[in-house]
């Protein structure tokens, strides 16, 4: 069977899962007095967290980014991973003793203010969006490579899906649906590294695979090859950065504050009902997020090598195009890679440099963003292997795009709407805006997705710098401050936000052409510029606070409350 | 050959008609009947499946009903019955009530024929019982309505008379001795006239007579009269065609017997519930209270036929349920002293909603004062135990999940229940959710008014928790309306042949869940779900028509549930075919779950922010 | 590893609580003892009863006793057997059949069924027989379930049969031959059943 087809069949499959499960989580009535009284383990609970977390950018394009970039593309492993401990442990403890359901909630109750509301409501949309675009660019490289379609028709049908599944199905919210997800998910990342670390290593497990020799006999160690194989092209050292230290510590830093404030991902911690069990199941879910992030590395160096190897050929001669492998000729067709015969010799050769660059030797432009969908083709390994890594792509989009559109419609339509434009619409009238406001969030996303201002991993960076320059300062400081006022918190949130926004649109958009490290305030790239927000965020909360009135004491004595280890009870009662 | 139980053997041949039959014919019935255990909720069964049989009543009560709903006879250990349509091969037309469950013994009708056929006394014996039933029952039918009743067995038996000498003073003095509203005036055994409270008002006093004055110039002479004998349907008649309200009543040869008021005829239609809670409220011991307790299924039959709203039941029940409750604990008061300090006895659940049906179980607690001593604790707990267990003996269940004053747990102060209400409030597990289905709908039954707003108060403080109305709004989203993919009724199977829909659980439930979340998040201190939408109101959280919407499908889904459960079929309660339905009806309940099913999700996507 | 049979077993267990209780077949087994310790004590005489669709058969009614019989102690003074009953009783053998055949296929009920089966496994061990019961129900086990459940304190006696069956308003049975205390079960456990199901019907697991 061709894999089309095993797409197909293998994804019908993943989805028939998901349904199935869904329904019959409805249909599982409780009786009344007999109430086991558990709920979802918290194993369970940590693997719907895991999905949640690991979205189409974990699944699709970090390899992908380290496969290019080597050591620097590590700084979005370090910092997601980092990400997630400081949610985990810092916000959503105290979040939850709070009692506050969504971060603009916090914020709005906490700095006693609509206005603080409405901004952190503004800032949690806007970050949503930007978080999607990367999603439907994701689900569109499946889409365009497995229906043989190009990018554009590939974003369009996941548009569809993805709309279908978050708004029309109501699969968001079970608990093992998104277990399902990622038992897909981790599967489909899984299965391919290990058969390729078995193949070119002998080892089984690909993180040791990773650091062995190659099994070719040559007893070079994989590692080494690539940072052979990355000087000849022209490369930088795969092992060794080209960022500065200080640029990678910011963007680390930011990926990691960034994510910490994502709305999606705080709201898991709150639907266990269990303290205990809220540990339990985040230990849990760095366990399962580990699984996959260990792996990353491995597959992405394994996935270089042999990408390499074949289009420049064992002996670094090049392919002919004619007798090229069926995978370039696969992904030529989507658009994701192009191949111009500069020197006219029929032969492929890649290297350093752009293809549109006459002075370059190189003639294929690879995206990056189908190196984890390639690789198993790549490795000539089965066709239902790369069918199944389809149905983990789709997965880890599915999961994470359903919850953060979840977050756009019930923030426009009851946050803003209900809550503080017309207090009194239908509740049909409501869920019709939230409706209304998903299928625009998906064609906007779309529109990104299509015409995408970075690749995705960086479209998502951007997202998480803008969540560490507004959000997390707040709720660090609505946590941890109990002198902070509404009036420091807003004004913070508000020059975060748009010293980052602005840099970034300044380097990317505006005058893309000056985007070098020269340019850069203090060396920091607009990746990593989050973390300067960040600073500013509390410079300027700050010195307003200075200048304006405290806080009101019951407010301070709530604030000292939830930072109590026994918890909100003390305050609220008496 | 099957051993015999010499128990069953020995008390068969205690009955009519084995003790008169050789033991061969006990042994042959004992080894051959069945036993089973007969409850109210599974009678259907035995009873309507399975071909005739003949019962013996080894254990319990039951009331033997016609079709016509009249009871033919109460059945208790040694009673036969099933054994006329053996005997005529009819289909069963009287059912049971089971008023005690109990065990049965069951022979088929093969082996019946068999000791019908072997042993003559046998057959002489149920062939007499049968013509029997036939005659009483008849009987009974004749004497159904009491309208149809001799005055003799109505009227206030000893009369009060006064010659027409009498001074209008000495009269009322003497209708104030005896506690009467009316005075006969006679002549030897002569009836000359009467006069009534009323007369006194306007004859006398309003017309400035002087009190002095003999009492013939102010009663009303040669009155309208009715003879002992007389149909209590002529004594109506007569006072509603004349508006008067009190006859006196003669003897053959014109001897006045006695009077006989208005109120006496009213008193005999009996389906006055606001009388019977009147009469809870006074009655002055713990066996009056019960006996009372035993007319409520009676009456609610009665008063279901008569009114239009019956979701007024509901309300009636619980009314009923308060004064059983507030009586037993002033009476258990007055047995063992007054209370030690301030407390009050508080219901949950459907009590507390007002929405109680014959079927409801206890859901009660007490509530202490603060500064209880641990002595005093233990009155308290004898006070819970002994009032529910009386409760039961009133016929209102026991609380399968123990919400009971009986229970430990059911008893504290302010702070102890307040701490239980964190517990569930600051861990929503599915056990805790549906503790705040339970305990969150509370009202106040008898004692301290403060305590019970303290406890509100502190309930007020601790429910601002976000976390708990999302979980609360997940909870609810776990139960579904019985509506499919494609607009078709989603039936159930349950415990019966029939197919059938559940109205309460999948819609009434629901709804009383979706308003408690709503009521609670703004901090309306109702039980009943029509006065906490009422409330409603007034809040933003609802959009006025989500109120109203919500309302009409309670009423509607509640109006509908009510009639079935007169009605039913086989079904399990609460539950419809809606085969039964016409296609409006079909039509209108499906609209209903839409709109239940609309509520839900909203409340989902509004607390909880899950799926659209 | 013992996987696969314990799937099974596990497997086969799910269904059977998950099948409604009026579709077992029951058979409700009472033992005369001439004491608690199975070996040392001996088995004087047994009982049984059928009990389908939540109806108690006594056509099916089985009683047997044990000819083999040694010490009669206690049982002559309390059940009223004597010596010439025993004459007409069965071998244990005989007896241990009986019970294998009316048991096998069938959910088993005892009143403290730990005692009785106790004594039923240690004889068929004896005689090499495979009693196989599809599930063991024990009606004093539920009784304690539901007291605990209802915060009411245990006693001594407060779980005898004839003390649990006054719970539920049963009648009080003068005799206390096994047959007698087999029916007393079986009724014991239809009104728990009752009472414990509300009327409702419902799964094996609400007992079990």
């Amino acid at each position: 069977m061709d894999v089309q087809n095993l797409t197909f069949i293998i994804v019908g499959l993943s989805f028939a899962l998901y349904i199935g499960i869904a329904i019959w989580a409805r249909a599982g009535s409780t009786n009344e007095f007999y109430v086991a009284g558990g709920g979802v383990p918290p194993f369970a609970n940590g693997m719907a967290t895991a999905a949640d977390w690991m979205s189409a950018a974990s699944f699709i394009s970090m390899a992908g980014i380290i496969s290019f970039a080597g050591y620097d593309g590590g700084v979005y492993l370090m910092g997601w991973t980092g990400g997630y401990v400081l949610l985990a442990l810092c916000l959503a403890p105290y979040l939850r003793k709070f009692g506050k359901f969504t971060v603009p909630d916090f914020i709005g109750d906490r700095y006693y203010s609509q206005v603080a509301r409405i901004v952190a409501i503004l800032c949690a949309i806007f970050i949503c969006f930007t978080y999607i675009a990367g999603q439907m660019r994701g689900v569109g490289v499946v889409f365009s490579r497995f229906l043989e379609v190009d990018i554009e028709t590939g974003v369009y049908i996941g548009m569809v899906i993805v709309f279908f599944y978050a708004v029309l199905g109501g699969m968001k919210g079970i608990t093992y649906t998104q277990v399902a997800q990622y038992c897909v998910l981790v599967f489909a990342y899984l299965v391919p590294a290990i058969f390729i670390s078995l193949m070119m290593t002998g080892h089984f497990l690909p993180q040791t695979g990773f650091g062995a020799t190659l099994a070719d006999g040559s007893g070079m160690y994989v590692l080494d090859k690539l940072d052979g194989l990355s000087a000849e092209l022209g490369f930088a050292q795969y092992t060794e950065g080209s960022k500065s230290m200080i640029d990678v510590f910011a963007i680390t830093a930011a990926l990691m504050v960034g994510t910490a404030g994502l709305p999606h991902v705080i709201v898991r911690f709150f639907t266990v009902p269990r303290v205990k069990d809220t540990r339990i199941s985040a230990a849990w879910t760095l366990v399962f997020i580990a699984i996959v992030y260990t792996t990353a590395p491995a597959v992405a160096s394994f996935a270089r090598v042999n990408m390499v190897d074949t289009i420049n050929g064992k002996d670094g001669s090049g392919t002919l195009y004619s007798e090229a492998p069926a995978w370039v000729k696969n992904w030529e067709r989507t658009g994701l890679i192009t191949f111009e015969d500069k020197n006219g010799d029929g032969k492929m050769s890649y290297s350093a440099g752009k293809v549109s660059d006459p002075n370059s030797a190189n003639e294929v432009k690879i995206d990056r963003d189908i190196m984890v969908l390639a690789n198993p083709e790549i490795a000539d390994l089965p066709a239902w292997v790369i069918a199944l890594v389809a149905a983990g792509g789709i997965a880890a989009a599915l999961s994470t795009t359903a919850g953060l559109l979840l977050v756009i419609s019930t923030s426009v339509s009851h946050d803003l709407l209900k809550r503080t434009l017309k207090p009194d619409i239908s509740d049909k009238q409501e869920l019709l805006a939230a409706r209304l406001a998903a299928m625009v969030a998906i064609v906007i996303s779309a529109y990104f997705g299509i015409n995408p201002p970075g690749f995705v991993a960086s479209v998502v960076a951007f997202a998480f710098g803008l969540a560490a320059a507004s959000f997390f300062p707040a709720i660090i400081m609505g946590i941890f401050s109990k002198r902070m006022n509404k009036e420091g918190a807003i004004a913070g949130m508000v020059s975060g936000i748009t010293f980052t926004a602005a840099y970034i649109i300044y380097f990317k958009f505006v005058s893309p052409e000056l985007n070098t490290p020269a340019n850069w305030l203090f060396g920091i790239s607009p990746e990593g510029i989050g973390i300067v927000g960040m600073a500013v965020n509390f410079l300027i909360a700050a010195v307003v606070l200075k200048l304006t009135a405290d806080t009101p004491k019951e407010v301070q004595d709530m604030v000292e409350s939830i930072r109590n280890p026994k918890g909100s009870l003390a305050a609220h009662v008496h | 050959m099957a051993a015999q139980v010499q128990d069953v053997v020995e008390f068969s041949h205690k009955q009519m008609p084995f003790s008169h039959l050789p033991h061969g014919a006990t042994s042959y019935f004992a080894r051959h009947l069945q036993v089973v255990y007969l409850t109210r909720e599974n009678q259907m069964q035995w009873l309507q499946t399975g071909g005739v049989n003949l019962y013996l009543v080894r254990s319990g009560v039951f009331d033997l009903v016609s079709i016509h709903g009249d009871t033919i006879a109460r059945l208790t250990e040694g009673d036969y019955f099933g054994f006329p349509s053996l005997l005529t091969g009819d289909k069963i037309q009287s059912h049971l009530q089971v008023v005690t469950a109990g065990l049965l013994y069951v022979l088929d009708q093969q082996s019946f024929d068999y000791l019908r056929r072997e042993y003559r006394g046998f057959e002489q014996h149920f062939v007499r019982a049968h013509a029997n039933r036939l005659l009483s029952s008849q009987y009974k039918t004749r004497d159904q309505s009491w309208s149809e009743r001799k005055i003799s067995e109505l009227m206030s038996s000893n009369i009060i008379t006064a010659s027409a000498q009498v001074s209008i003073t000495e009269a009322a003095m003497k209708m104030r001795h005896y506690g009467v509203s009316s005075l006969v005036i006679t002549d030897e055994n002569t009836l000359l006239g009467i006069v009534t409270d009323r007369d006194l008002r306007n004859r006398v006093l309003a017309s400035d007579i002087a009190p002095s004055t003999s009492i013939q110039s102010v009663m009303t002479k040669n009155p309208k009269s009715i003879f002992e004998n007389n149909r209590a349907f002529s004594a109506l008649h007569l006072m509603l065609k004349h508006n008067i309200h009190h006859l006196p009543v003669l003897d053959e040869a014109y001897k006045p017997l006695g009077v006989i008021t208005s109120t006496d005829l009213l008193r005999q239609q009996k389906s006055d519930p606001v009388q019977l809670i009147g009469k809870i409220y006074k009655a002055s011991s713990v066996a009056e209270v019960k006996r009372y307790s035993s007319d409520i299924p009676e009456l609610l039959k009665q008063f279901s036929n008569n009114i239009e709203d019956i979701s007024v039941i509901g309300k009636l029940l619980s009314g009923l349920t308060d004064a059983l409750t507030a009586r037993l604990v002033h009476l258990y008061q007055l047995e063992y002293g007054q209370a030690p300090c301030a407390f009050s006895w508080i219901c949950f659940g459907s009590q507390a909603r007002e929405e109680q049906t014959l079927h409801s179980d206890q859901d009660n607690g007490i509530l202490l004062d603060a500064n209880i001593t641990a002595k005093q604790r233990v009155y308290f707990a004898h006070l819970g135990a002994t009032v529910c267990e009386q409760l039961v003996e009133c016929g209102i269940k026991r609380c399968p999940g123990n919400i009971m004053a009986s229970n430990e747990a059911c008893r504290g102060t302010v702070t102890q229940w307040q701490s239980r209400f964190v517990t569930w409030i600051k861990e929503p597990t599915p056990k805790a959710m549906l503790n705040c289905k339970i305990y969150f709908d509370l009202r106040l039954i008898d004692g301290s008014k403060s305590l019970y707003q303290d406890l509100c108060a502190a309930l007020d403080m601790i429910r601002r928790d976000e976390l708990f109305f999302a979980a609360m709004a997940t909870d609810i989203n776990t139960n579904s309306v019985p509506i499919g993919l494609f607009h078709q009724f989603k039936l159930e199977k349950g415990n019966t042949q029939h197919k059938h829909l559940d109205l309460k659980r999948r819609g009434i439930v629901i709804i009383n869940d979706l308003v408690r979340l709503y009521a609670l998040n703004v901090g309306i201190y109702k039980a009943n779900t029509l006065e906490r939408l009422d409330a409603l109101l007034k809040f933003d959280v609802l959009s006025s028509n989500d109120v109203y919407d919500l309302k009409d499908c309670w009423r509607y889904l509640t109006q509908l549930r009510l009639k079935t459960q007169i009605k039913r079929e086989g079904l399990p309660s609460n539950c419809i075919d809606p085969k039964t339905l016409t296609s409006l009806e079909k039509h209108q309940l499906k609209e209903a779950f839409h709109l239940v099913r609309h509520a839900q999700q909203a409340s989902a996507f509004k607390f909880a922010r899950a799926s659209l | 590893m013992g996987l696969y049979p314990w799937l099974l077993r596990y497997l086969r267990e799910y269904k059977l609580k998950q099948s409604y209780f009026d579709q077992q077949k029951y058979v409700i087994i009472d033992l005369e003892l001439t004491g608690l310790i199975p070996g040392e004590h001996e088995i004087v005489s047994a009982a049984w009863l059928n009990m389908r669709a939540s109806k108690i058969d006594l056509c099916t009614a089985g009683y047997m006793l044990n000819k083999e019989v040694q010490d009669l102690s206690q049982s002559t003074i309390y059940h009223g057997i004597d010596d010439d009953a025993l004459l007409e009783g069965s071998s244990l053998r005989g007896l241990i059949a009986s019970l294998a055949t009316a048991i096998n296929g069938h959910v088993l009920v005892c009143h403290n069924a730990v005692l009785d089966w106790g004594f039923i496994q240690r004889v068929a061990s004896v005689y090499q027989y495979r009693i196989t019961p599809k599930a063991i129900i024990d009606t004093m086990k539920i009784e304690k379930r539901r007291l605990l459940a209802q915060g009411r304190p245990l006693t001594q006696d407060s779980l005898t049969l004839s003390a649990c069956r006054a719970r539920y308003g049963l009648p009080e049975y003068k005799q206390h031959d096994a047959l007698c205390d087999a029916l007393a079960t079986a009724e014991l456990l239809l009104a728990q059943y009752s009472a414990i199901s509300m009327g409702r019907r419902e799964k094996l697991s609400i007992i079990i």
